[in-house]
């Protein structure tokens, strides 16, 4: 029984009590952390090798700045799988060690090409980090987790990521990626300057909130996308899109500073949202071909559509606040130069919108 | 004998706080000077202060942390290399080449030796240049200042900027302003852009002698939060000259002409 132990101890060293990595080191074989940790340096979780990490474990990183480019340098880069499942009453914590912490005291968690195996994070709260979680070449899941106060929440480059449950707040970006294939689910992106922010992806994101974002709140370009049942509010623009391949169905977008929506050179099918108070216009389309149905497009400040575009562009059915209320327009008819909008005749009822 | 030292004791403390004030008095950074020929090229984040004069050329994203400080001399043109890279890095606002400052931006043009911004001519067909984004700025000065071509001319997140004879030419957005902070701006003009100035959240504008002409969109746009003190503004030729709360028509009344719609009044529910 006792050589069990020691085995199994050898096997999956175990700490509960403070552990310290001071420096760069590496992680050769599967590892369980429990308790407080200090990660002074660099940590690498090398490949084959797993890092797990129990609930309630508190993880700091010392902020060391050698370059002085004002960025933290101690991180953990997981080659290897990284697993950290916290539970709603012993979250697992990463944050900064310092007794004032800012933005970017430390790194990030990194996943490097590590592909074999999801790499989750559960019930955690990732705070301080330049950013918080960063993927490259990897698979991740992220469940039930809030990161906050990092330069960047999260971000990933050509990776495969899945967000449940996440908030990503006070964050100064809140959530970027490129070149990849990211669903988000049930989540909160709130009080950012940027919210979501991507290029070159495939996102379909459902069921979240995007609010109090300073510059966009979505904003994805080269992207294809598909945003439902969503709420989008309080952004300076809400729902940017440039050069991108977009379904928007079912959202609330609403008292955003600026536009609603804002299609630039894109194909976009938008169809049963509310798109309401937004402070300039409902929705802004320049050189974009959409589908634009059975929307609530109500009270936005300015213009309830703009073509900024040179080309003509057909509007379905959509409800503007009463049967009788006409759209207001700006199109060729203000402007010499634009394209026209040709405006079928407002929906008799008005349609019901799922989000939230 | 005792008045003699009293008035002894008081020179000395006089020589000490002077020797004091002189030896606090810190060197600034030298000047440093680009040519056409040679201009002085710059990027990334700032590690010292810097103080720039002749040709600069801004080769890509360049970052003014806190703390550190920025200073551009009398008839300086400012080249900015733009780009439409795929990169997003998190400092940065926006995917075009910005000049994005937390800490000091003082642009001390003179009147007849202004200081110029504009794009590099290397810069690809098509692309502009980001603009000059102030997020939480120690202190942002231009005076005699022409911004050309930009994105967003000035980005103001919770910024002070203090803007004196101050030309913002053809940018999608004159300027921007967000969150607090005052803009105090005295003379010039925004013009040939998309939007001029607009104002969100609870920004006040100091405007004197500034003519915003000649925009496709709205030439001020003042979200209700928003404070402004005006005198000797001119707004003209736009496509909405104003876009305000209903109460701001009378002051502004003097200011508008010869846009499409002078005035558009922001619905109750905005100004509620």
């Amino acid at each position: 029984m006792r050589t069990l132990l020691i085995i199994l101890l050898l096997l999956f060293p175990l700490s509960s009590v403070a552990l310290e990595y001071h420096g760069e080191n590496t992680i050769f074989k599967d590892t369980i952390w429990q308790g407080e940790v200090l990660i002074d340096g660099i940590l690498t979780i090398a490949m084959g090798a797993t890092l797990e990490i129990r609930p309630g474990t508190r993880v700091s990183f010392t902020r060391i700045d050698l370059n002085g480019d004002g960025i933290g340098e101690s991180e953990l880069f997981a080659q290897g799988r990284f697993i950290a499942l916290g539970t709603q009453d012993k979250p697992i914590i990463f944050t900064s060690a310092e007794v004032n912490p800012v933005p970017g005291d430390w790194g990030a968690l990194n996943m490097m090409v590590s592909e074999n195996g999801e790499n989750l994070l559960e019930h955690c709260l990732v705070e301080y980090g330049y950013r918080g979680f960063h993927s490259h070449y990897s698979i991740a899941r992220l469940d039930s987790s809030t990161f906050r106060y990092n330069q960047r929440g999260a971000q990933f480059q050509e990776s495969t990521v899945t967000i449940n449950d996440c908030d990503f707040s006070h964050n100064f970006n809140g959530l970027q990626f490129r070149d990849s294939k990211v669903v988000i689910e049930n989540s909160r992106v709130v009080g950012n300057l940027w919210g979501i922010r991507a290029v070159f992806v495939e996102l379909q994101m459902s069921g979240s909130q995007v609010e109090a974002n300073r510059i966009n709140g979505i904003s994805l370009r080269d992207s294809k996308v598909q945003l439902r049942d969503n709420q989008v509010s309080d952004n300076r623009r809400g729902i940017y899109l440039q050069r991108s391949d977009a379904k928007i169905t079912g959202n609330r977008i609403t008292q955003n500073r600026e536009h609603g929506i804002y299609l630039e050179d894109s194909i976009a099918s938008v169809q049963g949202n509310l798109i309401r108070s937004n402070g300039r216009s409902g929705l802004k389309i320049l050189a974009a071909d959409a589908v634009i149905e059975n929307n609530r497009i109500e009270n936005n400040f300015e213009f309830t559509i703009y073509n900024a575009g040179d080309d003509d562009l057909h509007v379905g059915p959509n409800w503007y606040g009463s049967v009788s209320k006409k759209p207001e327009l700006m199109d060729g008819r203000s402007r010499e130069g634009l394209g026209l909008l040709h405006v079928a005749p407002s929906l008799v009822r008005k349609p019901e919108v799922n989000a939230l | 004998m005792s008045r003699c030292r009293q008035k002894i004791a008081m020179l000395l403390t006089l020589l000490l706080i002077t020797g004091c004030a002189l030896v606090s008095v810190e060197s600034g950074p030298v000047l440093q000077i680009g040519t056409v020929q040679k201009p002085y090229e710059v990027r990334g984040l700032l590690q010292q202060d810097l103080y720039l004069g002749g040709v600069i050329r801004i080769t890509g994203d360049l970052f003014v942390p806190a703390g550190r400080s920025l200073q551009i001399a009398p008839g300086s043109h400012v080249l900015v290399v733009g780009n439409d890279s795929t990169k997003i890095d998190p400092e940065y606002l926006d995917k075009g080449t910005e000049i994005l400052v937390k800490g000091r931006l003082i642009v001390a043009g003179e009147k007849g030796i202004p200081v110029k911004f504009s794009l590099d001519e290397s810069t690809p067909k098509g692309e502009n240049w980001t603009g000059i984004e102030l997020v939480a700025a120690e202190a942002a000065i231009f005076k005699h200042v022409d911004i050309l071509g930009a994105e967003i001319g000035i980005l103001s997140l919770d910024s002070s900027p203090q803007l004196t004879q101050v030309n913002i030419l053809g940018a999608r957005y004159g300027i921007l302003m967000q969150g607090g902070g005052e803009l105090v701006y005295r003379g010039g003009r925004i013009s040939g852009g998309d939007a001029g100035l607009l104002c969100f959240d609870y920004s006040a504008l100091s405007l004197e002698q500034l003519s915003i002409l000649d925009n496709l969109e709205e030439g001020l746009y003042l979200a209700s939060g928003c404070s402004l003190q005006q005198q000797g503004l001119q707004i003209n030729r736009n496509d909405l000259g104003a876009v305000a709360s209903e109460s701001y028509r009378t002051s502004l009344q003097v200011s508008l002409s010869d846009n499409r719609i002078d005035f558009k009044p922001l619905p109750e529910e905005a100004v509620q």
